[in-house]
């Protein structure tokens, strides 16, 4: 399932409680949003250090 | 149009013009490390902040180190907001006991206050406890804008000298902006708030019975600190959802006005350092002017759209005419406190400069109301401006501006005594081509994918409007919503996170390699052939550049926007 799917559930809805398995799942999930997160955060960062070192040899 | 409402927006315009001298007389006096009013108080703690920090004020950085530095700081500053949010529910200062705030958000909201976007896909009485608040969001609300000014320092370090490798300490001026400039005012500013109404304080949130017998809850929290730097700072983000429509956020029309001011101050007192700093003040009021001509023209079209009767409302028991009771025209999303004179005037001043902060709904403006703003933002937002980011955007443009005119006379271009050469222009256009790349690709994507289309609350030009005003508002560092796009999705949290970065960093290091180029190079002096840049020629031509650039570049999606929408709403069709 994608991550998207996850995130889009609405929490105002009301829901059957989800099974163990699902919440080990969603958790898993979000975690690995975390990390593809953070490192896309740092990625652009890097990416701007490198655009000024490319800026420089221009 | 009312007079009493040209008179406000007349009252305005002259206090800022008052302010700008002063203004800047102080912050060329700190920036130069000269001592100022402050010295004897902040001076020890800034000693101290070097010595902890082994900064050695006296050495001096070339433009890659400034850069590099200015990066490195910003990237721990989005990594501790980031997990400030995510462990919110486990941290004090959290009375409501707010839970943590999504991965995607808080990615989005991490670059949005690093980059002094604040753009906010959440609403911060619901989500955000005060701890992040305080010592997540107010902080970067002071160290972006630090970071806007001192970028401009270091452009018009580029200007004013000769034959250097260097460009200023990042350390030493992120820290003097921060601790002569921002604080004080904000101190004064939080003190005044406070007094006119504003809260500022830790409890958890109070719950009335309203004379219905209903139960409502009022939201409350340390809002007047994040108030004073929220304007000031030309930040933005609301500590409630809705800004400084809030009676909280904005208790009376003098808070009203006091914010407005807030806004314009330090950027229109940074054209006053430039041209101290330059030697010649007149340069600086040249770059005023050509602000000030825009500004001019920006709040009388919106002013006057929004005077305007709605047309479709004819027929119907709606009174849009003047009279002693009404302001008349179009009063939806407006505040009655402030009407549509203050509204206008705000929503023109938080998009020229890059706040974001509203005090009426801009998706409830006439088409061609709802214009200005978004025009104001995609023209770079360089009249006046965010701190620091209007006078280099402005720099930038003077720089075309002068490299066409020496195009004209067939003269090699110089602006301030420096020669424009390929390394100056060729950084410029990087710099110029940031915006519209973002803007206008993630515009395009979200207005054709399903994850795109599905956050839009109404259809046709409408519906265009409000993705295209997203995109220009995170790629212009803005933040002001547009209203009426559900932007909390993972789509739109990510692209608009990668829209503020690349609208904020790709324009700021062009801009820091062309301070570079140019202060490694000698002065040229003026002779009979050099294009004076203190006159009203000058101002003309910059104003000019301004506008084809930004009217060539955009032209055709705001025609499939708010000048579709305003045609369709004079033939009676309305979305």
């Amino acid at each position: 399932m994608a991550i998207g799917c996850l995130l889009s559930i609405d929490p105002s809805r009301p829901e059957s409680v989800p099974s163990r398995a699902f919440r080990v799942s969603f958790v898993r999930n979000i975690r690995m949003l975390d990390v593809i997160l953070l490192a896309l955060l740092v990625g652009l960062f890097g990416l701007g250090v490198a655009y000024a070192y490319a800026c420089e040899r221009l | 149009m009312t007079f009493n409402g040209i008179l406000q927006i007349a009252l305005f315009a002259a206090i800022i013009l008052v302010l700008t001298r002063p203004l800047g007389g102080f912050m060329t006096r700190v920036f130069s490390g000269e001592n100022t009013l402050f010295g004897r108080v902040f001076g020890p703690v800034e000693r101290a902040l070097y010595r902890v920090c082994g900064v050695d004020e006296t050495a001096e950085q070339h433009w890659l180190t400034y850069a590099v530095a200015m990066m490195l700081f910003n990237l721990v500053g989005a990594l501790v907001l980031y997990a400030l949010m995510r462990l919110q529910a486990l941290l004090p200062f959290n009375p409501q006991g707010q839970a943590a705030v999504a991965p995607d958000l808080s990615f989005n909201t991490a670059i949005s206050f690093v980059t002094n976007t604040n753009w906010q896909s959440y609403g911060g009485e619901t989500t955000m406890g005060y701890l992040v608040q305080m010592a997540g969001l107010t902080v970067q609300n002071f160290m972006s804008a630090a970071t806007g000014i001192v970028l401009a320092l270091a452009l018009v370090r580029g200007f004013s000298r000769r034959g250097a490798r260097t460009i200023g300490n990042f350390w030493v001026d992120l820290t003097r902006a921060t601790l002569y400039v921002l604080l004080p005012a904000c101190v004064v500013l939080t003190l005044f708030y406070v007094w006119q109404g504003v809260p500022q304080n830790l409890l958890a949130y109070t719950e009335a019975t309203t004379l219905e017998g209903a139960k409502q809850i009022i939201a409350q929290g340390p809002v007047a600190s994040q108030l004073a730097v929220k304007m000031l700072g030309t930040n933005g983000g609301g500590f409630f959802n809705a800004n400084s429509a809030h009676p909280f956020e904005n208790p009376n029309a003098l808070v009203n006005l006091v914010q407005m001011l807030t806004i314009f101050a330090i950027g229109a007192g940074l054209t006053n350092v430039f041209g101290r700093m330059v030697g010649n003040e007149r340069q600086g009021w040249a770059i005023l002017a050509a602000m000030g001509a825009m500004f001019i023209v920006g709040v009388g079209v919106c002013y006057w759209a929004e005077s305007q009767a709605n047309p479709l409302y004819a027929g119907l028991p709606v009174d849009q005419t003047v009279s002693a009771l009404s302001p008349g025209g179009n009063m939806e999303g407006k505040e009655v406190r402030f009407g549509i004179a203050n509204t206008a005037l705000f929503a023109t001043i938080t998009t020229d400069a890059s706040c974001g902060a509203v005090n009426g709904w801009h998706d409830s403006f006439m088409p061609l109301g709802g214009m200005v703003p978004l025009v104001n933002m995609l023209l770079g937002e360089v009249i006046v401006g965010g701190v620091g980011a209007g006078l280099y955007g402005i720099l930038l443009m003077a720089i075309i501006a002068m490299f066409v005119a020496g195009l004209m006379v067939g003269r090699t271009p110089e602006y301030i005594g420096k020669k424009l050469e390929a390394k100056e222009v060729k950084m410029t256009v990087l710099a110029i081509l940031a915006m519209p790349l973002v803007i206008l690709v993630f515009s395009a994507i979200s207005s054709a994918i399903p994850a795109g289309v599905a956050g839009i609350a109404n259809n046709g030009p409408h519906g265009f409007s409000e993705i295209f005003y997203a995109f220009s508002s995170g790629a212009a560092n803005n933040g002001s919503a547009f209203g009426g796009l559900s932007a909390n999705t993972l789509w739109y949290n990510v692209s608009l996170g990668v829209t503020m970065f690349v609208g904020r960093f790709f324009i700021i290091i062009p801009a820091l390699a062309i301070a570079g180029a140019l202060a490694a190079k000698k002065s040229v002096p003026a002779s009979a052939g050099t294009f004076p840049t203190t006159g009203p020629l000058f101002v003309s031509l910059l104003v000019g550049v301004i506008l084809i650039v930004g009217g060539l570049t955009y032209f055709p999606a705001v025609a499939l926007g708010p000048v579709v929408e305003h045609l369709q709403m004079m033939a009676g069709t309305t979305y």
